[in-house]
């Protein structure tokens, strides 16, 4: 028999506050972790605005932030999320000795992740120096000169997308199976399921999974911008993360780190640790459609959500609440409300499905094990998130958004949804545990 | 490629012969070369390609993962203790002994620390199998293509084991000291039933596959 899965610990580095409780507060009090974008001057950008972390300090987690300084943005931001997640789960981080009764090479990693940043002010100062303005293309030999005598080894080495995992490995020393992947907006709430799969098969006893994400970046708003995927509400940036209404206009580019520890069963009893949440059910599929839309009919989405509820082993009528995608772009919102019409039938408009998005704004690689916590915390507390500024309702899009307002409910089962550009799409479901 | 000529991951020592530049386990290794590639295997349960009425090329029996952990991230564990993890993982996977194997292609850069490191995990691994085990560097040939590397030696090792041949590695001449694997460097004919390919990351991850010979 399969080992039952559990969540014994989460962590979060997010625009809304750098721990679970501060998340779930400003979620429920429906604050926006929206502003003016400051990690760069972005105000002659079609977008001026993100979901950016603040206030972050890599010295509240670790003993030695040295040695994780070199870090992109994303694997900085996991080494908070992470050392939260162990610190609930009573896994010892930064020690050779540890005394939490884990073999280490029983425990793993699986992260969500994606390439960091250039070395913005180095790599361009190369290609402006190497740039022959007569020719009018690069004079690679200028370019060279510059960038080796100015551009920083380590710091290169931090861009590689498998690199969160790497830290994540130094900090808690876990030798067991170790994954990134990388199916952008979807990649997180994959690298839940697909660690859900590892334990229930007997890779390993303790899995790290979640996801870090940072695209706040001149070349990563550009193309977003060029993609017209993001909102331009400049001005009003608060509002402008607006799922299921009619003026939706894209999506708003958030960043952070989101980690939840799985855990067999067996284990999570031997250690004695609290269980959150239970995992049950998990799907995946591709849209193999094209690389930048969505199937018409929601294709793809509606696949994994149908696995996920068989993997489960429930109907869709165990499901009290869907954590969507809800990205806030024309697209999104309109073939994921199809999609969920389909699998949920004539229980589609009697079942909350909110957009932690309208508050969170969107995490990329890091945005499915992010809302994750929330669906977690919504079975704790019984409450089911708000899709805020939900003000001028589409008409087409007529499910129940849980508009403006948290709602107090019984909730027990969750199905949280995430579809990634490229058409991969991912569902994991959860139960209250018992 | 700039990253690469940062971390000293390419060798820029044998730019006037690029073909020899690439010499895994080899006494006169300086770095490794820097390529691209794409590799995809159709992988099948087995039932599933019989009915279908498939050709079976050969069967994934073990797999193993792990990670190096050094605090110095652009380098292994001198004693690759990670990748050693990764193989016994998937010999017991794979339920067979060292002794079983028939060839290993390794992770073999051609970057003399990495190589030294991996050459320790495959004695500490193996034991006294591996002194005898053909080993088959194939970034000799085809440099290190980075993410598809490990896709591409397992195609190389299921053709080898097919057509019952080991070819033979470049510019691995000279064995570096205290390399005690059986580097291929002449062409060889071989009864290949199970093969296992290692393949490791910068930033630590580690992987190993055994394919066996469909009967």
């Amino acid at each position: 028999m399969a080992e039952r899965v559990v969540i014994t610990g989460m962590g979060i580095v997010c625009p809304l506050g750098n721990d679970v409780q501060t998340l779930w507060q400003a979620i429920l009090a429906g604050k926006s972790g929206v502003a003016k974008t400051t990690v760069f001057d972005a105000s002659t950008f079609p977008t001026t605005f993100d979901a950016e972390v603040k206030d972050y300090d890599l010295a509240e987690y670790t003993k030695n932030p040295k040695l994780h300084k070199d870090s992109n943005r994303g694997s900085a931001f996991v080494v908070g999320a992470a050392v939260q997640a162990c610190r609930q789960a009573g896994i010892d981080v930064e020690t050779t000795e540890p005394a939490d009764g884990i073999d280490r090479g029983r425990l793993g990693i699986y992260l969500g992740a994606g390439e960091g940043s250039v070395d913005n002010d180095v790599f361009f100062a190369a290609i402006v120096e190497g740039w022959d303005t007569e020719k009018n293309e690069m004079d690679w030999g200028r370019w060279a000169k510059v960038a080796f005598a100015r551009m920083d080894a380590m710091r290169e080495l931090e861009q590689e997308p498998n690199m969160p995992a790497a830290h994540i490995a130094i900090l808690t020393g876990a030798r067991g199976p170790t994954r990134s992947c990388l199916t952008a907006c979807a990649a997180s709430t994959q690298a839940v399921g697909e660690a859900t799969m590892m334990i229930r098969r007997g890779d390993a006893d303790v899995m790290i999974a979640g996801g870090a994400h940072s695209m706040i970046h001149p070349l990563g708003l550009t193309g977003f911008n060029r993609l017209t995927a993001l909102s331009t509400r400049n001005d009003s940036p608060q509002t402008a993360s607006r799922p299921f209404t009619a003026s939706r206009d894209g999506f708003i580019l958030g960043e952070g780190a989101a980690v939840v520890i799985l855990e067999s069963l067996t284990s999570a009893r031997k250690r004695g640790v609290e269980i959150l949440a239970e995992v049950i059910g998990y799907g995946s599929s591709a849209d193999a459609f094209r690389v930048t839309d969505m199937h018409e009919e929601g294709r793809g989405a509606i696949q994994a959500m149908t696995a996920a509820l068989a993997d489960a082993g429930i109907s869709y009528k165990d499901v009290d609440y869907i954590n969507t995608h809800g990205t806030s772009t024309a697209e999104n919102d309109l073939i994921e409300t199809k999609a969920i019409k389909a699998v949920f039938k004539e229980e589609a408009k009697s079942t909350p499905a909110s957009s932690v998005k309208s508050m969170l704004g969107h995490l990329i690689g890091a945005a499915g094990a992010a809302e994750l916590i929330t669906c977690v915390l919504a079975i704790r507390d019984n409450i089911v998130p708000p899709t805020m500024n939900l003000i001028d309702p589409d008409p087409q899009l007529d499910l129940d958004y849980v508009p403006n307002e948290p709602r107090k409910m019984p909730v027990n089962v969750v199905m949280n949804e995430s579809f990634g550009f490229g058409g991969q799409n991912n569902v994991v479901i959860i139960r209250r545990f018992s | 490629m700039i990253r690469q000529c940062l971390l000293k991951r390419t060798t820029s020592e044998n730019n006037d012969a690029p073909t020899s530049a690439c010499r895994p386990f080899d006494a006169d290794a300086k770095g490794s070369v820097f390529g691209e590639a794409a590799g995809l295997v159709i992988l099948e349960d087995l039932d599933h390609a019989a009915r279908r009425g498939a050709k079976v090329y050969a069967e994934v029996v073990g797999f193993g993962q792990s990670n190096n952990i050094n605090p110095a991230y652009e380098h292994l564990e001198p004693d690759g203790k990670g990748i050693r993890i990764a193989i016994e993982k998937a010999l017991a996977e794979a339920r067979i002994g060292p002794e079983d194997l028939d060839l290993i292609i390794p992770h073999g850069t051609g970057i003399p620390a990495d190589d030294r490191a991996e050459a320790v995990a495959i004695e500490a691994a193996l034991g006294e199998a591996a002194a005898k085990i053909p080993v088959w560097p194939t970034k000799s040939m085809l440099s290190n293509t980075g993410a598809a590397a490990g896709a591409l030696d397992v195609v190389a090792a299921v053709c080898a084991m097919n057509d019952g041949k080991i070819p033979a590695a470049k510019n691995c001449d000279r064995k570096a000291e205290a390399c005690n694997l059986n580097i291929v460097n002449q062409p060889q004919e071989a009864n290949i039933r199970h093969a296992l390919c290692c393949s490791y990351s910068y930033g630590g991850q580690t992987a190993a596959v055994i394919l066996r010979k469909t009967d």
